[in-house]
């Protein structure tokens, strides 16, 4: 569903991705665990189109999101880490503009505003200014207009931080669901038991380069971990064998 | 750094920051500052020249010298105060870090001076920009000694500071007396009460005065509040033209007052800032929580309103206009520019011609006065796109993204910023343009086609303002008026003075034609078809400019 192949990104003389490639099967959960500043969020904005990969192609849905952006972007919902919204709408206003964006149908986007905000308990802040909710509700807010126009692949980049204990809860059983209904949910996280417990699938990436990739399986027989050695543990000796060389 | 205010380093070290930090925008930026210094140039050149110009009406005392430069530091004075009102509010009650500011253990009085330097910084362009050039072509034209070039910015930089600490004084009290949330619903009843006044004045005949080569100061004096005596612009004035003569009483009295002036404001402001800011800060947090909104029905009235556009055009349109209703600052600076459009046609009416007038000199003059219409209306326009439209891709800020990963293309969401953005300046410049052509009694073709160039130049411009908008985008900001006042909107200032030249060469001819010789252009047609024929050039030209702008625009956020 998703396919980077040798994707690098530079910014001068700092490579943030490092010829990444990643292929990510239609439906179920990919975790891409790293370090702060490993390049997570950098790979993220080069799939949703927001950056221009250096080199490289990545395509979804089997759209070049460079070549056939319009294509390609109209199956993603995506997510951000840092959930900048438009403060001076309502959230409702703000879902509104988010289906005319993707050009729903008026009464389709009707009852789907209303599906997601009750999903997302946000129904009774539905018209006030996003300016007044919290962190949380943001995040909320932005998961519901990544779901609104019924993407077939979802992105989340660190989609636990500012939820509360039943938020995260909430999030968790969704996203499982969504891998269920045959959504691909790609999330980046450093939270590792949230993707331990939800992930499929997982890579694990340091300074821009991919370090191990496949199922918990998988990384545990390329890491010579066996039977029940939690992710946390190949994770560190992963990534700070990464650091020492 | 030590000496410099704590509130206001952090400031100062991002801008540092952003010069140090290397790439396609820096090199943007320094085109810019390259375009500021040009004008900064031309500023001085125009005044040299208009001084030159009219020398020998100041040698015969039928113009004098402290009429025009009252008349501009009068208008830099005004310019200053009520920009440094509205920074002042966004740095006092909207700024981001005021969280952290209220939280951390810093005198009332630290803060005041941080923002108050920070709100000076952000003004000062107006000053390198108008004023100096200004000073300096008039030092250099009336020959006067080094002292003149030290003591003139000195009494300058004072006057100065009186009109920022105003500024900050009138914005803080804004804040406390009105609330900067329910400042909306005030300023538009001030909007609609000053609409009425324009179209009272407008309609009013008793004030207009007759031109007469002999009473040209008298004339600039009558449409002038710089004719006052205690007006700021005046004193500063009669101050600069005294050190000129070598006389040293006055300027050192207005320099005395300046000072005095300067420590009084001071203490007011941080009198009604130690007992009152904290409290209207808390008071605009909490009623921006309680404002709830009926969604629904502003969606229903969005597609009522645009009913056969591509809904994705519709939202983005529908999205701009409830942005920018909502957020305060574009409420005052509205209501600022419109004020400036009802000074000028205040001002503009006073110059129709004379009765006594031969028909060809009369039909000279009208067309010179069309002309400077089409030119002064040209140049609030473009004071309006400055202010709103050029940042209007800006003012996307940090929720960028959310077209960034949206399945429109860049040059789309140009276009929609260009079709929202077109009716409301059309509609001012189309009524500014008309009200300017009736003040000084143009005929009626004249008018109505005034009127179409408004239409057609508010385009052309509103597509220059998007696509250098994009060109200069600077996403990352604290309060919106902080977009308006940075290089790129200078330098987009120096590009539709340009853009006004391309214009006006067409406009001169078929104005021209069709006033002083229909006969011979048109022998078989009627007159009005060269009008018809030059706004159809005027439109072609328009359109290639904003497209070409939107062009380079798209490119430039789409290489981001």
């Amino acid at each position: 569903m998703i396919k980077l192949e040798n994707v690098s990104k530079r910014y001068g003389t700092f490579t943030a991705v490092d010829n990444l490639s990643l292929t990510i099967p239609a439906g179920g959960i990919f975790a891409f665990l790293g370090v702060n500043g490993a390049g997570k969020t950098t790979t993220i904005r080069m799939m949703t189109g927001i950056l221009r990969p250096s080199s490289g192609v990545v395509s979804v849905g089997g759209f070049d999101i460079v070549q056939q952006p319009l294509e390609a972007k109209s199956l993603i919902g995506y997510v951000p880490d840092r959930p900048h919204l438009y403060s001076k709408l309502t959230g409702r206003e703000f879902l509104y503009f988010i289906c005319d964006l993707y050009r729903m149908d008026p009464s389709r986007a009707e009852r789907k505003i209303d599906e997601v905000l009750e999903e997302y308990s946000l129904r009774q802040w539905q018209d006030e200014l996003i300016d007044s909710y919290s962190h949380g509700m943001k995040q909320r807010l932005a998961a519901c207009a990544a779901l609104v126009h019924e993407p077939r692949v979802l992105v989340f980049d660190e989609p636990m931080v500012g939820l509360d204990p039943h938020g995260a809860k909430h999030l968790k059983e969704a996203l499982k669901r969504y891998a269920r209904q045959g959504m691909t949910v790609f999330l980046s996280t450093h939270t590792l038991n949230v993707a331990e417990e939800l992930a499929d699938h997982l890579a694990i990436i340091h300074r821009g380069s991919l370090l191990a990739m496949g199922t918990l399986e998988d990384i545990r027989a390329k890491t010579g971990h066996h039977g029940d050695e939690d992710l946390e543990a190949m994770f560190l000796e992963l990534t700070l064998a990464a650091a020492e060389h | 750094m030590q000496l410099i205010p704590l509130v206001l380093r952090p400031a100062l070290l991002s801008l540092k920051n952003r010069h140090l930090a290397r790439g396609a925008r820096s090199v943007r930026e320094s085109i810019g500052l390259l375009a500021s210094g040009a004008m900064i140039v031309a500023m001085y050149l125009s005044t040299h020249a208009a001084l030159q110009g009219g020398s020998s009406l100041i040698r015969s005392g039928t113009l004098d010298p402290f009429v025009p430069l009252s008349l501009l530091l009068t208008s830099l004075f005004m310019m200053l105060a009520v920009s440094a009102a509205i920074a002042a509010i966004g740095s006092l009650f909207l700024a981001k870090d005021l969280d952290l500011l209220m939280s951390s253990p810093l005198p009332m009085r630290s803060f005041l001076l941080g923002r108050s330097s920070e709100v000076a910084l952000s003004v000062s362009w107006m000053v390198c920009v108008f004023g100096l050039p200004s000073l300096v072509a008039f030092g250099v034209f009336f020959d006067c000694g080094p002292l003149f070039f030290l003591a003139a910015p000195i009494v300058s930089l004072a006057v100065i500071a009186v009109a920022v600490l105003l500024g900050m004084l009138a914005g803080l009290l804004f804040g406390v007396v009105v609330s900067p949330q329910r400042g909306r619903t005030v300023l538009l009843m001030l909007f609609m009460l000053s609409l009425l006044l324009f179209f009272c004045s407008i309609n009013s005949s008793s004030v207009t005065a007759k031109l007469d080569s002999g009473s040209l100061s008298a004339q600039a004096s009558a449409i002038s509040a710089a004719a006052h005596a205690w007006t700021p612009g005046h004193a500063w004035a009669r101050a600069i033209l005294d050190v000129s003569s070598g006389a040293f009483l006055s300027p050192l009295l207005v320099l005395l007052s300046a000072c005095a002036i300067c420590v009084s404001l001071w203490h007011v402001l941080s009198s009604v800032a130690s007992r009152w800011h904290v409290a209207s800060y808390t008071r605009l947090r909490n009623e921006g929580e309680i404002l709830r909104l009926n969604s629904r029905a502003g969606q229903r009235w969005s597609r009522w309103l645009l009913p056969l556009m591509r809904s994705d055009r519709r939202a983005l349109i529908s999205k701009e206009f409830k942005l920018f209703a909502r957020d305060l600052t574009h409420t005052i600076q509205l209501s600022m520019l419109l004020a400036i459009c009802f000074i000028y046609l205040y001002n503009f009416r006073a110059l129709e011609g004379p009765a006594s007038m031969a028909d060809e000199v009369r039909a000279v003059w009208e067309l010179l006065l069309l002309l400077v219409n089409v030119g002064l209306s040209f140049l609030v326009v473009t004071c309006v796109c400055s202010r709103f439209v050029f940042p209007s891709v800006s003012l996307e800020g940090a929720s960028f993204w959310i077209l960034q990963s949206a399945p429109v293309s860049m040059r789309n969401i140009l276009r929609a910023k260009v079709a929202g953005w077109f009716v409301p300046v059309a509609a001012i410049s189309g009524v500014v343009f008309v009200s300017g052509a009736m003040a000084i009694g143009a005929d009626e073709p004249l008018v109505v086609a005034s009127f179409a160039v408004g239409v057609v130049l508010a385009y052309g411009l509103v597509g220059l303002s998007v696509g250098l908008g994009a060109l200069f985008a600077q996403f990352e900001w604290e309060y919106s008026n902080q977009v308006s006042s940075n290089v790129g909107s200078f330098l987009f200032m120096a590009i539709s003075l340009l853009f006004l030249v391309v214009n006006l060469l067409p406009i001169a001819a078929f104005f021209g034609a069709y006033a002083l010789a229909p006969e011979i252009v048109s022998p078989q047609w009627p007159p009005s078809i060269i009008l018809v024929a030059g706004l159809l050039a005027l439109a072609i030209i328009n359109y290639a400019c904003a497209a070409a702008a939107l062009s380079v625009g798209s490119r430039s956020l789409k290489a981001r």
